[in-house]
């Protein structure tokens, strides 16, 4: 006579009722794994968005301070309101407000008394990380590409212009609060005709 | 056991498109972003000519980029490309060109340009989706056909 054999599964009324509690912990780990994907890819998008704008800004101010005849304090403002502007004005993908909400810490980041407008160093000197939106001026060595923030650029072809800032947004996604950094830095090219502010990637000599 | 397969599979799958569906759309949005950099970038040496050459050639310099990245834009009705530029500082009021190219596409209205800093122009790109990425949700009545990707980048006049 044949032995039925034994194993550890339980009856299948004892089983009664597993197939929802799997249903329901791979459904909340797939809309877990889900809303991760889709606000990393609106992550992704806001930060293609961003660095767009900073560029934009930083050529906007680079020729504004590049083509101004002297360089004076109220060049140079007027350099950096136009940075700010184009930070400002430059929203896309429904984030207008967000980006108007930097225009006043990029203003008080003008200060009329200090060496190329820039705040006091080297508390405002732009590290490694963006940690503050800031417009920064100074003098571009374009052979080294090492922007120095604090030193007053020779010549026109030597200024140029940082901006950065920190865009703080409400993912649509999950509702939690997410910010996304950028930082562009351009020159006034005096020397290659058409004369052009152009982008650079720089290293940045802070005091 | 084959039931619940049943069940879960067809669900699963769905979930899978759309989740792939999303990150191909995903990659499009980027590209097309990237191809209005391009634009505005090209538009912004040309500025201050004639509305027809600007729209030409911003169109061009988007198009080859859409084209650098596998993005088939013939017939020419899956791209609209809106150059819009604001020469007086100040001014009051939109006082530049606008433009749309090619002029049979319009299947998205200018946006309004009062925004537009000073001495700037501004390029807006409309892409058909369905020439960004494939229709894998169709099949699910989620058809992607009639909607576009949308990528707008100002930039200062630099010429």
């Amino acid at each position: 006579m044949l032995k039925r054999p034994t194993t550890n599964v339980a009856p299948a009324a004892d089983r009664s009722g597993v197939a929802t509690i799997w249903l329901l912990v791979v459904s909340l780990a797939f809309v877990a794994c889900m809303q991760f994907v889709l606000e990393a890819g609106w992550l992704l998008v806001c930060r293609a968005q961003a660095q767009a704008v900073a560029e934009s800004a930083a050529l906007a101010g680079a020729r504004s301070w590049g083509t101004a005849a002297v360089d004076s304090a109220a060049t140079r403002s007027t350099a950096k309101a136009r940075a700010a502007d184009f930070v400002v004005n430059s929203a896309v993908g429904g984030l207008t407000a967000e980006y108007a909400n930097l225009l006043a810490s990029l203003q008080a980041s003008n200060n009329a008394g200090g060496t190329n407008n820039n705040l006091a160093s080297p508390g405002s000197c732009p590290g490694t990380t963006v940690a503050s939106n800031l417009v920064i001026l100074g003098d571009l060595d374009s052979t080294a590409l090492v922007f120095s923030p604090y030193v007053s650029p020779a010549t026109a072809g030597r200024r140029a212009c940082m901006v950065q800032f920190q865009l703080t947004a409400v993912s649509p996604i999950t509702n939690v609060s997410r910010t996304v950094s950028a930082r562009a830095t351009a020159y006034w090219d005096a020397v290659t005709v058409p004369n052009r502010s152009r982008l650079a990637f720089v290293t940045v000599a802070c005091p | 056991m084959s039931i619940e397969l049943l069940v879960a599979v067809p669900v699963l799958m769905l979930c899978v498109v759309c989740l792939l569906q999303f990150g191909l759309e995903l990659a499009g949005a980027i590209i097309v972003h990237q191809s209005a950099v391009v634009g505005a970038g090209r538009c912004s040496t040309l500025g201050r000519m004639n509305a027809s050459g600007l729209d030409d050639d911003t169109a061009s310099a988007v198009q080859l980029q859409l084209s650098a990245a596998s993005i088939s834009t013939v017939p020419a009705s899956d791209l609209q490309v809106i150059v819009q530029e604001r020469v007086f500082d100040p001014a009051t009021s939109y006082s530049g060109t606008s433009g749309s190219w090619p002029l049979g596409a319009s299947f998205s209205s200018v946006p309004s340009a009062s925004t537009i800093p000073a001495d700037s122009v501004r390029v807006t790109v409309n892409v058909r989706l369905t020439k960004v990425i494939p229709d894998l949700l169709g099949g699910f009545g989620f058809s992607i056909s009639g909607k576009y990707v949308t990528a707008s980048v100002i930039r200062p006049f630099n010429g």
